[in-house]
């Protein structure tokens, strides 16, 4: 289905990409989105991996689907803008010791809660949030095949080509990833139920 | 299968990513296994609650800034190359220009830095070497240790100089008349004016080496050796004492000759090590030196040492 766009395209013809970027931008974005936890971070990358897609495009061999290829230039230049924003990340990403403050006073994290259930006391934009800074607190490399498997539901193989990766490497690395994700919502959270 | 190799296997379990081989053993553990099966409880809600993270909606204008960039790209790759150099002007030839200012301003600073190849310092051309001399120093101090005076008033005794004696303090007569002409340097021995003088040359400036010989040979390896003789008392141990000396100063033995009852030495030695040579020499007898002084360019000196058994004469 991309496969004419990209044709096209690659021959000069900007309507034809202006087409592609209409139908990934979306998934592109967000996933930047969810690694740099920034949203003007992944803008600005956003529109970095369209313009080095468009620089490239004669490049594209077909082999991959388009979305694969497009996929792994996001995730090489969301590490580099992370590694360019390291030290600002580590500042801003709060902290997870922090008491949460709900509509029905302060929740401390880290208590075994003998209520019927931790979540259901909690606002859920409030979880919302601390799952993405569960997330967003993963070495890149976790973090990676937690939103491409988890948010853009992409199969293991598709995850290690678009990260050059073995496909066993992929789901230790996955179980690996999930289990610190699990880790940090019960610390935040107390015992889930 | 145990806890631990299950728990590993629960991620890729819930993908459906495992053999059914495994799925049925883990499937088989899980009906026993309570702490297992709550694992995996815990595990299936935490995919869910990642899920759950809503997809975000790019912001507005995101498109038309990304096809912004890239008709300019597009406009950008059909350009000349030179167009793509310089323009647009008013961004791209300053920059050029600062960048060109800098790099003839590091090159200068770079250049200026360097430090003079001390190569070219010690080899002057045929044409400097020509017209060098020792100074006027150095071949007053010569004369005082080695006699030159005394071997200039017996200059009868000996041949004449292969090639230019010094210009010490007193102009022999003969030597007078070989006053290199106006123009040349000061310094310049009388030898190098032999060839100039014309019918005013005497013996001892005619045997000289011509100036177009001199031009024509090379700075160190065709100049005649050093003339000195060794007045000693046995020339045969004498020889073996100069060897160690010359050892000492870095020099080699070349060539050994006997003639008249006389030891002649060819050596070579170090030009700094010329001067402590001498003195070692001196020690054993008395020395007269045909040449004074060496021209400083020079890195080795060929010396041929006629040991004698001749008393001093006075």
């Amino acid at each position: 289905m991309d496969a004419p766009l990209v044709s096209a395209a690659a021959g000069g013809d900007l309507d034809a990409f202006e087409m592609l970027v209409r139908r990934h931008q979306s998934r592109i974005y967000n996933f930047v989105l969810r690694m740099t936890d920034s949203p003007e971070d992944a803008a600005e990358v956003t529109q970095d991996v369209f313009v080095a897609a468009f620089r490239r495009l004669k490049t594209f061999r077909g082999k991959a689907k388009f979305s694969t290829w497009l996929g792994a230039i996001a995730v090489n230049l969301s590490r580099n803008r992370l590694v360019k924003n390291r030290r600002r990340m580590a500042n801003e990403t709060p902290s997870l010791d922090a008491p949460v403050v709900t509509a029905d006073g302060e929740f401390c994290r880290g208590t075994v809660s003998e209520e019927p259930s931790a979540l259901e006391r909690l606002e859920s934009q409030a979880l919302r949030r601390v799952v993405r800074d569960c997330v967003a607190r993963l070495p890149i490399e976790f973090r990676e095949v937690v939103v491409l498997r988890e948010l853009q539901e992409l199969a293991y193989d598709e995850i290690a080509d678009m990260l050059s990766l073995r496909a066993g490497t992929v789901k230790s690395r996955l179980s690996r990833a999930r289990e610190a994700v699990k880790q940090c919502l019960q610390r935040a959270m107390g015992k889930l139920q | 299968m145990n806890h631990r190799n299950l728990r590993e296997k629960l991620s890729a379990y819930i993908d459906g990513e495992v053999a059914d081989s495994e799925k049925e053993a883990i499937e088989r553990h899980l009906q026993v296994c309570d702490a297992c099966r709550a694992a995996l409880d815990a595990l299936q809600h935490t995919v869910r609650q990642v899920k759950a993270l809503e997809e975000q909606t790019p912001p507005d204008g995101l498109t038309r800034r990304i096809m912004d960039r890239v008709r300019a790209e597009a406009a950008d790759r059909g350009q000349p190359f030179w167009h793509r150099l310089f323009y647009p002007l008013h961004i791209k030839l300053p920059i050029e220009a600062v960048a060109m200012v800098f790099l003839v301003v590091m090159g200068a600073y770079l250049y200026r830095q360097m430090p003079d190849d001390p190569r070219l310092a010690q080899m002057p051309s045929a044409v400097e070497q020509k017209f060098e001399t020792p100074s006027m120093a150095d071949a007053e101090g010569e004369s005082r240790r080695t006699g030159i005076a005394e071997e200039r008033r017996s200059g009868a005794e000996h041949p004449a100089a292969e090639y230019r004696a010094v210009k010490p303090a007193p102009a022999l007569p003969e030597q007078k008349a070989q006053e290199p002409p106006a123009g040349r340097p000061a310094e310049s021995s009388p030898s190098f004016a032999v060839d100039e003088s014309g019918p005013q040359r005497s013996a001892a400036a005619r045997s000289a080496p011509s100036e177009s010989t001199v031009l024509k040979k090379d700075l160190d390896a065709d100049l005649p050796p050093l003339q000195m003789t060794l007045e000693v008392g046995d020339p045969g141990s004498a020889a073996v004492a100069v060897e160690k000396h010359l050892k000492k100063a870095g020099g080699k033995l070349l060539h050994t000759e006997t003639q008249s009852g006389d030891t002649i030495l060819t050596v070579s030695i170090p030009y700094a090590g010329l001067d402590s040579f001498r003195t070692r020499l001196a020690e054993l007898g008395r020395v007269r030196e045909k040449e004074a002084a060496l021209a400083e360019n020079r890195t080795e000196s060929v010396l041929r040492i006629t040991l004698t058994a001749q008393p001093f004469s006075e």
